[in-house]
């Protein structure tokens, strides 16, 4: 009869009740209040089962929430992950003006999404804002557009967002490029690759752990965007850059409607599962195929 | 803290002393609000030392958050171990949706024995709720009307406000003839566009009307609404409108301060970007209330007040009491309006206690509070139907044809939380 290993599950065990506590509760405790109606916070809550559910389905809010989330993600998962790595690879090396831009290019991880939010909202502002006024002088104001407004509001609030999500994403991969062996560079040179095989061959496939955390990180991120959109825009106009999570902040704390709010909750953890926990495992996996 | 003792120093001594001293120690009552920032902040923080210093023993524990946060935070504070004895609140839908969560106290009986007679009597009727209680000690009026360049009215040739919608539509046609679009309008915040929607029915359907409509007893899609969404979508369609959805009321405000446009409908605290503008009330810029649209309606305001509510939970609710009839006094809400733009909702403070530079505008605007004083639409109804008028709304002003989808909507929205 083979025994039982214990000891890894004993240092696993401080990690695993903390997170258990703080992300496993509130979840089932989200899960049992998606079916049930309540209206505010200790309010009598009466069972429903899955009527929340189904009443979202026939949501018109709730599905422009749905797919202004989608292509909120879609946005971040390809377009943070190759900006950052096409910056990172640019921005590694030690001279002067690369350690500006670096210092720069981080600068916006520092700041809390509201205050990303507030500076976007005054670069966007009609008329007055940083970019109108920066066409107007250049003699483009032809370009001027309501970039807040219902055609160009979520893309304009997806690049606000990204912003700072690019900014963490350099850090991690040109940590990753750090990790990548000058001897194994040196040794492709030697063998007459070019800098586009070397990038494609050497650093991308080496860079693998670390676009594992920068594309998971970019799917959960695009997942939390409340803060930035009810700074900048509150979903609007007219539902255009809503998106789920701030669905349900609404739901639950302007509609007081606890149970809906929930049921949108979980929608959100189910999604991130879907997309995030798959990618992570492959990633492992490939990993692990390496190491052998 | 020294302005703050001044203020409430001058308003001690403008005033006199009329509050109703207590026998015994009131003890600490808690107060948590909204008024975060300093300009906010202090005005609330002298009625405060006013109560303070009028009733014996009391001391008030005072915390807040900004307002954003205090949406979220106050149904947190009011179903927690630590319930604030007293709370800012707006009456109208906040306040009804608070009584239905049983967690705010009726005042009527104060009111009528005490409170009351601190205000004009209008506001009795402003201060009921649809449930016929009365939960919220108004401390200011806010008044929504008009406020007009005048150099871009003069030099269309417009020599005075309009006072009947016909006036209005000619003032209009003027000013698009100088080559003006003569209304700034934005969206940012979602409720800006309710000031045109209330104003509309207000003046062609009456308060009884508005007001059953706020409480889910008439529908959004009546004759008598669609015939105001009507008018709307005619005002939007010969454009007279400019319109940034996403601009609040500071850019529109700037809009107008520099000639962009010649008016917005906007409540007093605008004129602030006026007067950083460098321009002087009444010679720059001017104020006039919406125009009569049916001459045998009878004229009301629209606009916002804001006020303080008792839990009923905390640990000191007679002292709750008693600070909410010391707040509705004249001193306290003297102190309050010191040096401010905002009026004060006590019949009583002279106009002499606002800044001096608005003194003119701000006793114009208080004549408003003499007619039927309506809490706006964002604050008159309940949330989950704000929420709607929020993001249909800017619907509507991008496609006015579509008005019917945008009051069904409401319809739809008011017969889910009203009952149909």
């Amino acid at each position: 009869m083979a025994r039982i290993n214990f000891a890894p599950w004993l240092f696993l065990a401080p990690a695993l009740l903390i997170c258990g506590f703080f992300g496993g509760v509130p979840i089932v405790q989200s899960l049992i209040l998606s079916l049930h109606d309540q209206t505010g916070i200790g309010a009598p809550a009466t069972f429903v089962g899955l009527q929340n559910y189904l009443d979202l389905m026939q949501d018109r809010y709730f599905q422009d929430a749905f797919r202004n989330t989608l292509i909120w993600m879609a946005a971040f998962v390809v377009g943070v992950p190759s900006l950052a790595t096409l910056l990172a690879v640019l921005l590694n090396s030690n001279s002067w003006f690369e350690s500006l831009c670096k210092t720069v290019l981080f600068l916006p991880i520092a700041l809390s999404f509201s205050v990303i939010g507030i500076i976007w909202q005054w670069i966007y502002q009609p008329r007055i804002g940083l970019l109108d006024q920066a066409l107007t002088t250049l003699g483009m104001g032809g370009l001027v557009q309501a970039w807040l407004g219902p055609d160009l509001g979520l893309a304009s609030v997806i690049i606000a967002a990204a912003w700072t999500q690019t900014s963490f994403s350099i850090v991690i991969v040109l940590a990753g490029l750090s990790g990548i062996s000058r001897e194994l560079v040196e040794a492709a040179r030697v063998d007459g690759a070019n800098g586009w095989t070397m990038f494609w061959r050497i650093t991308l496939p080496l860079l693998r752990p670390a676009m594992m955390i920068v594309v998971s990180s970019a799917l959960i991120a695009a997942l939390q965007s409340t803060e930035i959109v009810l700074t900048m825009t509150k979903g609007g106009p007219f539902g255009t850059t809503d998106v789920l999570g701030y669905r349900m902040y609404i739901e639950t704390f302007w509609n007081y409607r606890f149970g809906y709010g929930a049921a949108v909750g979980v929608i959100i953890t189910l999604i991130t599962a879907t997309f995030v926990l798959p990618y992570l495992r492959r990633m492992i996996s490939l990993q692990e195929r390496d190491l052998r | 803290m020294l302005k703050r003792l001044l203020m409430v120093g001058t308003a001690l001594t403008a005033v006199g002393s009329s509050v109703p001293a207590g026998a015994q120690d009131i003890g600490e009552v808690t107060v948590f609000h909204r008024w975060a920032d300093e300009g906010s902040r202090l005005p609330i923080e002298a009625m405060f030392a006013v109560c303070e210093e009028n009733l014996p023993g009391l001391e008030i524990t005072s915390s807040y958050v900004s307002s954003d946060q205090y949406e979220v935070q106050l149904p947190v504070q009011l179903s927690s171990d630590n319930v604030p004895d007293v709370y800012g609140l707006w009456p109208g839908g906040r306040a009804v949706f608070q009584a239905q969560s049983g967690n705010i106290l009726d005042i009527s009986e104060e009111w009528h024995d005490t409170i009351g007679a601190n205000f004009a009597p209008g506001m009795t009727d402003s201060v009921t709720e649809t449930d016929g209680n009365i939960y919220v000690v108004p401390f200011n009026t806010i008044p929504n009307g008009f406020l007009y360049n005048k150099k871009v009215f003069s030099d269309a040739g417009v020599e005075a406000p309009p006072e009947t919608w016909e006036e209005f539509e000619a003032v209009l046609a003027k000013l698009k003839e100088s080559g003006v679009t003569p209304i700034a309008l934005g969206a940012r915040n979602g409720w800006e566009p309710m000031f045109w929607f209330d104003y509309l029915i207000l003046r062609e359907h009456g308060s009884d009307f508005r007001e059953r409509l706020m409480a889910g007893d008439e529908s959004y899609t009546s004759p008598e609404v669609v015939s105001t969404m009507e008018r709307w979508k005619g005002l939007l369609e010969d454009e007279n409108f400019h319109l940034e959805l996403s601009g609040s009321w500071a850019e529109m405000t700037g809009a107008v301060a520099t000639g962009v446009t010649a008016m917005e409908l906007m409540g007093p605290w605008a004129m602030r970007a006026f007067l950083q503008a460098g321009m002087e009330p009444n010679v720059d810029f001017g104020f006039f209330q919406f125009p009569t649209i049916n001459p045998d309606v009878a004229l009301a305001t629209e606009g916002a007040f804001e006020g303080w509510a008792a839990s009923g939970k905390g640990s000191n609710t007679e002292g709750a009491v008693r600070l909410l009839e010391c707040l509705a006094s004249k001193e306290a809400q003297a102190a309050y309006a010191q040096g401010g733009t905002n009026l004060a909702a006590n019949a009583d403070v002279p106009v002499d206690v606002y800044t001096e530079d608005l003194r003119p505008i701000l006793a114009q605007m208080s004549e408003l509070n003499e007619y039927p004083f309506h809490q706006n639409m964002e604050l008159a109804t309940l949330p989950p139907v704000i929420e709607v008028a929020d993001r249909e709304f800017p619907r509507f002003l991008t496609y006015p044809a579509e008005y019917m989808a945008v009051l069904e909507a409401l319809q739809a929205r008011a017969e889910t939380v009203f009952g149909e």
